[in-house]
């Protein structure tokens, strides 16, 4: 009996002490956000809308024989060189039992081998796995600097990126068809599917030619390009809004958690999209790729 | 018809061009986003069916529902696209 009554009130006075504790948290953030507001200042005091112009264009900061280097290309350089660095470092001595780097790197191959490129190319896609493992991490990481802390910009919302990889995955599938089929039998196997009527085939024909050749690569690139886009835009204005309130009077301080609190929890819902568009590109490339070498008879 | 025809005639006489455009930029979006909305949500409704009728089928599912996922979802983000081309 007394051993209860003690358990039960050791186990009491936790609960009790969390009300505190969230008011000592919620006392230093704000007592944090005053000292950046004295030292650095907070910008507008109203409100407005940032345009797309303010959001996704870049100044060029140097320039290379003609080309403007700016702040995504920097970014998708260096992510190049990180995954780069990541792949050499994990595989350079391998391990019969993986670990660190080694570990990850192959838990990640492992996903793409078995949930993308032999559950949809089947098991030749095997061969297919360093193709689309260098797809899917490229992506996902220049996605990932969406939310990443410091950067905060997703280079794959600028259009080139996106456009050349889907031009890489159209260029790799119709090579890969042709070289497999032959060139007429490709293009008699995109166009003249199999059980089809004659009267229907002619129309069928030059919508399957259409979406094949010229809808695919499009809406490759303006599915990831757009989804990023709009993530940012969204996390942009939320940002920009909670500036605003704490840059207002005393009742913003306080008020700013609305669109703080809510533009963290979009951050969670961004990394899924962004996990989320990197699969659905190499899933997408590997469906394709699949078609061009089995098709439908 | 020609009741219609005579209102828009004279809100083209009287009404600036630009006056409609931010309604017509967010109608686009908003129309867009209809079909693949009703698409996204038939997909998803029929996985969840097929996994709960087949539980072991489960990964053949997901990835046909992500291909089908995607490829609706790309309708709708044409209009969003389609809506900064305007602006």
């Amino acid at each position: 009996m007394t051993t209860t009554t003690a358990t039960m009130e050791t186990a009491v006075p936790p609960k009790k002490k969390k009300l505190p504790r969230i008011l000592a948290v919620v006392a230093i953030s704000v007592g944090i956000v005053y000292l950046v507001d004295a030292i650095v200042g907070f910008g507008p005091k109203t409100f407005e809308a940032p345009t797309v112009g303010e959001l996704f264009e870049f100044k060029p900061i140097f320039t290379v024989g003609g080309f403007d280097v700016t702040f995504p290309t920097i970014v998708m350089f260096s992510v190049t060189a990180l995954l780069i660095l990541f792949f050499v470092r994990a595989f350079s001595k391998p391990t019969l039992v993986p670990k660190g780097t080694q570990n990850v790197a192959e838990a990640g191959v492992e996903f793409i081998r078995e949930n993308i490129a032999i559950a949809t190319i089947g098991p030749e896609g095997a061969s297919w796995v360093p193709f689309l493992t260098a797809i899917f991490f490229w992506v996902f990481l220049n996605n990932f600097m969406s939310i990443l802390p410091g950067v905060q910009f997703p280079v794959t919302s600028r259009m080139s990126y996106p456009v050349t990889l889907a031009i890489t995955s159209w260029v790799v599938f119709n090579v890969v068809g042709i070289r497999k089929q032959g060139f007429f039998k490709y293009f008699k196997n995109i166009m003249l599917p199999p059980g089809v009527p004659p009267g229907i085939n002619v129309l069928l024909a030059i919508i399957e030619l259409f979406s094949t050749v010229i809808v695919r690569p499009i809406t490759l690139s303006v599915r990831l390009f757009a989804n990023m886009v709009a993530g940012h835009m969204i996390l942009g204005v939320l940002f920009i809004a909670s500036s605003v309130f704490i840059a207002g009077n005393a009742l913003g301080h306080v008020g700013f958690i609305a669109p703080f609190g809510l533009s963290i929890a979009l951050m969670a819902l961004e990394l899924f999209v962004i996990a989320m568009q990197a699969f659905i590109f190499t899933i997408l490339t590997a469906v394709y790729i699949g078609g061009a070498l089995h098709p439908e008879h | 018809m020609a009741f219609l025809a005579a209102v828009v005639s004279l809100l083209a006489q009287t009404v600036d061009k630009t006056t409609f455009a931010p309604i017509g930029k967010g109608l686009v979006y908003g129309l867009a986003a209809i079909g693949p909305g009703i698409g996204i949500g038939i997909i998803f409704g029929k996985a969840i069916e097929a996994v709960a009728r087949q539980p072991e089928a489960r990964g053949q599912v997901t990835t046909m529902m992500y291909i089908g996922f995607a490829l609706a979802e790309a309708l709708a983000l044409f209009g969003f696209v389609l809506f900064f081309i305007l602006g």
